[in-house]
């Protein structure tokens, strides 16, 4: 006998992991009333693999969730027991944050985020299904037969669909150590007609520090001088921990070799497809044979706790083989492992199901985010979770959809790339991905994305003026470089000349010495004192980048322009490809499955060719004379 | 990614008529810089600017390549303005000399001033999607695109299971392996990988850059042996240019007569000369003549030689060099040129020495025309002539023949170069990507795109990730 619960939400999410706290607080703090459903409430936030955030690619998508005035990045400031920059002597492009979180830390702080929020409501549920009227999601149902409705639905499962974990050849039923899986939520998505397919992941043993030789490692310290993730934060002012550095050698991989025949992966016990870039530590041995060691960086896990996450040897291997291999590592050589590292396979839905919105395509109001969408990652996740979010409460209120495109945001680049290529092992974010990689940077996703953010009611008033702020700060600033000229004077000369550059013989801008690939800010404020003010500022590497790297974001500018013409042909939703003679049948198939959006969505699907795209294009211009036509049959 | 580019946004061009025999030929211009494009390489007759050209008018003009400051060609030029013009948008035409080389020479210097190759289809489906055509001619595009990159399609196939495509491929390789090192650096700073030096980043694009430039150089070549080579006989009257001419083709073809100025019009014929297709042309006879019909074919048999791309110099070796014959001798170019002492049968009174003033030894032959006595020599001069001693085929894997693959050459090339620069100048690597990106797009026009995929497939696959 259903219970039907009565108040009505106009947003459920399911799941409270990384994707389920921003597709929670998103909708709420958009004024949608919103409902979190999650089997365990002391699980919330909880970083389930390696107790770190960002890094070159992650990076850029958590600094996007804060610009848009998603919570991540406020998490990871507030509960970092490290700050490490990545990149620095490269280029602002791909210059990126990382942090250690305190793992429990974390958790507390979005369980408290979310009570904060009044539009919010929390329950421990287990959902086993969904209530769906005319191909339209209008709720769900729990295993104790409870019915809770809402308008919209954020499905974000993580791992748990059907999840089952390998230690050696044991396995056990389980979403995470611990935790029982979710069962028939997976086959309520094959029964509405979604098409699943498996993956696999692994974690690391966790270890005593107590256990743990740290006088002979090596030691990397954290940056002294960190730098926020989130743009409303100017500093960090806390303590922070360091990480130790230690090798796997050539007895630790024989104990590995030998013993492959006990591992799931080498027998075949497992199915699912790992990710080719956390390989574990079997497979690092097995792929790359020549290689005499492999680094394993000593993570703290938090301030309150001495468990250390090992992170470079995630193992499935039995137990035993885990402590032996491991106990071979210098510093580990008496090392206890407090819980077994474990490869765990679970069900995801392929993306190209969904919508740019995260909406799916088979039931209307009903959205995925997270790993149910082939990724991993809390980064990935949490941008999915925003996005998905977002939707889901635009779509209640009736308002247009918040799609980001490849050259705007990494978030544009992670969902383009799940929903038009779909993914055939967990997908994570690399700069590598972006065509645009010189314009997407860490340090100007706030000018990309934070006016959106405000407009959509998520950035809040205080952080939306700063915002103003920083802008106009970095227009005079790159004005000033423009207008002020040096003039060649002995003085000037000779400081040049000491820092290797050549020189003036005529008057120059400022702008055009900062141009000199041998001068930076620093050197500018030899000859320009009032440069000094500007290093290290919040607008120092947006304008050293916008100066030093003119030509090359020309050049990137220009394609972008390009991009962005055949993306903005729109193909209606409706767009019947059949009907369209030009097209072989593969093609027709092809579209009709991914059912693109704009042009250039249709023009990256792996197999469409450029003339299909002529041929397409032809349609659409035919579709637009068509609807004038009638509508001037219409007027007359 | 396919590559798209929407209409207006990007100017095309191509050669509206039949490549070939025709004696004028279309190049059409179309897209919104159409005249800018055209400015870089047309002077008109006055002093006016190609800007100042109105819509549907005749202009004279000349095309001239603006690096050598060399005048291509005479041509007729007419601008038809958006959107009272095939596609609707700004069209430019060229009429130009026809045959082969003049309108390809045109071609190639609008491509380097800013125009691209059109696609099959292209100035139909610009036409259509400026809506220059009704809804009913829609499926009819459709057809046009279809069909003709159907049929690109075929010898793209063709192409595909050649040699070239496996080379490209070879260079793809290579640039992707350098990108992976690349790539990895910035994706993976915390990966205990171990780069390439940069010195060996170096040595190998250096040499992809100089193996490309080896194929660029068999496009000549491999032009010569696919459209063969348009060769003028030139001589003064009556030295037997004709029977010459009879002798390569091995049939009567031309009227010979012991009459001086026999030959008034223009004989062409193909003949194959150890593989290479000559196209030949016997000229009228060169002298100061009195005779205006005469005249005129003197004239034109001057033009004739200055386009040829060989020309056969033919003298009377039974009398005495005349001014006539200095004439001619003093009108070609040598180096593309074979010197023929004909009449060998008669008494020689004509000597090497005699000539070798003007020209160099080693391309000149002796022939007897009647009897056909130094014909396999004077073949194999021309071979020399046009592909060296040593042909720069030999040892090359590949020849290309489409200006298209030549293009996509030059671009990866420039790009390389690009990379290499900023690698001198210590860019970090993320700028290094954008010029490796470039090349292997370029490339990937010949055979493919390569995707993100395969460049993180590359950095798996080179180096151990898993931090």
């Amino acid at each position: 006998m259903a219970i039907t619960y009565t108040k009505k939400h106009q947003v459920i999410v399911i799941g409270a992991g990384h994707a389920g706290c921003e597709a929670a607080l998103a909708p709420a703090r958009m004024g949608c009333k919103t409902l979190l459903l999650t089997a365990n409430i002391d699980t919330i936030g909880l970083m389930s693999c390696n107790p770190s955030i960002g890094g070159v690619g992650k990076g850029h998508l958590v600094k996007e969730i804060d610009a848009l005035g998603g919570e991540m990045g406020k998490a990871a400031d507030a509960t970092a027991i490290q700050f490490r920059r990545l990149n620095t002597r490269k280029g602002a492009a791909v210059q990126a944050t990382r942090i250690q979180a305190d793992r429990q830390a974390y958790k507390i702080y979005m369980r408290k985020v979310l009570e904060a929020e009044k539009n919010i409501d929390i329950k421990q549920r287990m959902v086993e299904g969904f209530l769906v009227e005319g191909g339209k999601v209008v709720g769900v149902k729990t295993n104790l037969g409870e019915h809770f409705f809402a308008d919209a639905v954020v499905v974000t499962p993580g791992t748990f669909p059907n999840g089952l974990m390998h230690i050696g050849l044991t396995q056990i039923s389980a979403g995470r150590a611990g935790e029982a899986p979710a069962v028939g939520i997976s086959d309520s998505f094959e029964s509405l007609g979604f098409k699943i397919g498996r993956l696999k992941t692994g974690t690391p043993p966790r270890l005593d520090g107590r256990t743990v030789n740290w006088e002979i490692l090596e030691v990397q310290p954290g940056d002294s001088d960190p730098k926020p993730f989130s743009f409303s934060n100017d500093r960090i002012e806390r303590e922070q921990l360091p990480c130790y550095i230690t090798y796997t050698n050539e007895k630790s991989h024989q104990v590995i070799r030998d013993n492959l025949h006990k591992s799931p992966l080498y027998s075949g016990v497992i199915k699912g497809i790992g990710p080719r870039y956390c390989p574990s530590i079997e497979d690092k041995v097995v792929k790359f044979p020549d290689k005499e060691r492999h680094q394993i960086f000593l993570e703290p896990e938090g301030v309150a706790t001495y468990e250390i996450y090992p992170n470079g040897i995630s193992t499935s291997l039995p137990l035993e083989v885990q402590y032996e291999f491991i106990r071979t590592i210098r510093g580990l050589e008496q090392v206890e492992i407090m819980r077994p590292g474990y490869a765990v396979e679970y069900d995801f839905s392929d993306p190209t199901q969904l919508k740019p919105t995260l909406e799916t395509k088979i039931i209307e109001n009903l959205f995925f985010a997270g790993q149910i969408n082939g990724t991993t990652g809390y980064e990935e996740a949490a941008s999915q979770g925003l996005i998905a979010g977002i939707n889901a409460a635009l779509l209640v209120k009736g308002e247009e959809p918040l799609i980001f495109d490849r050259a705007e945001a990494y978030i544009g680049i992670l969902i383009d790339d799940l929903v038009t290529k779909g993914v055939d092992e967990p997908y994570r974010m690399f700069t590598s991905r972006a065509e645009y990689r010189l314009i997407l940077r860490e340090d100007n996703a706030d000018l990309r994305l934070r006016e959106k953010g405000y407009k959509i009611g998520l950035v809040k008033e205080g952080d939306f003026e700063s915002f103003l702020d920083k802008k106009r700060r970095i227009r005079e600033e790159l004005d000033r470089l423009e207008n002020t000229k040096i003039l060649p004077n002995s003085k000037f000369n000779e400081i040049l000349l000491q820092l290797g550059s050549s020189q003036l013989k005529k008057p120059q801008t400022l702008k055009e010495i900062l141009r000199r690939p041998e001068i930076s800010y620093n050197e500018l404020s030899f000859i320009d004192p009032p440069s000094r003010a500007f290093i290290g500022s919040d607008i120092f590497s947006q304008v050293e980048m916008e100066v030093k790297y003119e030509g090359y974001i020309q050049k990137q500018m220009e394609q972008v322009d390009k991009f962005k013409q055949i993306e903005n042909i729109k193909i209606p939703e409706s767009f019947s490809y059949e009907s369209i003679p030009g097209l072989s049948r593969e093609i027709v198939q092809k579209l009709s499955r991914i059912r693109p959006n704009s042009l250039g969505q249709a023009s990256r699907i792996s197999g469409i060719t450029p003339a299909a795209i002529s041929v397409l294009m032809v349609y659409l211009k035919r579709k637009e004379l068509q609807s004038k036509e009638s509508y001037s049959s219409f007027i007359s | 990614m396919a590559q798209i580019s929407l209409p207006n946004e990007d100017t095309i061009a191509a050669i509206a008529t039949p490549t070939g025999e025709g004696g004028i030929a279309v190049i059409r211009i179309s897209g919104k810089n159409s005249l800018e494009v055209v400015s870089k390489i047309l002077r008109r007759g006055t002093e006016e600017s190609v800007f100042e050209m109105k819509s549907h008018r005749l202009y004279r003009g000349q095309v001239i390549d603006p690096v050598l400051e060399k005048v291509v060609d005479n041509v007729l030029c007419v601008f038809m303005k958006s959107p009272h013009s095939y596609t609707g948008e700004d069209v430019v035409e060229i009429h130009s000399h026809g045959g082969y080389l003049v309108p390809k020479k045109i071609l190639e210097l609008l491509f380097k001033h800013g125009a691209r190759p059109a696609r099959p289809g292209e100035f139909t489906l610009r036409a259509f999607l400026n809506g220059k055509m009704d809804l009913a001619q829609a499926e009819a595009v459709v057809d046009v695109v279809n069909a003709q990159t159907e049929e690109g399609l075929k010898q793209a196939e063709l192409q595909l299971e050649g040699v070239l495509s496996e080379q490209i491929g070879e260079f793809k390789e290579i640039v992707l392996d350098t990108l992976a090192e690349v790539e990895a650096q910035v994706d993976f700073p915390e990966e205990d990988i171990d780069p390439i030096l940069r010195e060996v980043m170096i040595k190998h694009t250096k040499e992809l850059t100089e193996r490309i430039d080896k194929l660029l150089a068999t496009y000549e070549e491999g032009r010569i042996l696919k459209n063969g080579v348009y060769t003028a006989i030139l001589g003064k009257p009556n030295v037997g240019k004709s029977s010459l001419l009879n002798q390569l083709l091995m049939k009567e073809r031309a009227i010979v007569s012991p009459y001086p100025g026999t030959t008034r019009d223009f004989i062409e014929e193909t003949v194959d000369v150890k593989g290479i297709p000559l196209r030949l042309v016997d000229t009228a006879g060169l002298r100061a003549s009195s005779n205006e019909i005469e005249k005129v074919g003197v004239e034109l048999a001057k033009k004739k030689a200055k386009e040829a791309e060989l020309i056969i110099a033919v003298v009377d070796g039974s009398g005495k060099l005349d001014e006539d014959d200095f004439e001619v001798l003093k009108g070609i170019e040598p180096s593309k040129s074979v010197l023929v002492i004909n009449k060998s049968d008669l008494t020689i009174k004509v000597t090497e020495e005699d000539i070798s003033g003007f020209f160099p030894k080693e391309r000149i032959v002796k022939t007897s025309a009647k009897l056909g006595s130094g014909i396999e020599e004077l073949k194999s001069k021309i071979y020399e002539v046009l592909l060296g001693r040593n042909s720069r085929m030999e040892g090359a894997e590949v020849v290309i023949t489409e200006l298209r693959h030549k293009l996509a050459l030059e671009k990866t090339n420039e790009s390389l170069i690009s990379f290499l620069e900023a690698l001198e100048r210590g860019e970090s690597p993320e700028f290094l990507a954008v010029d490796l990106r470039l090349a292997l797009d370029s490339l990937g026009e010949i055979t493919g795109e390569t995707t993100t995929e395969d460049v993180l497939g590359r950095i798996f696959s080179k180096f151990c990730i898993g931090k």
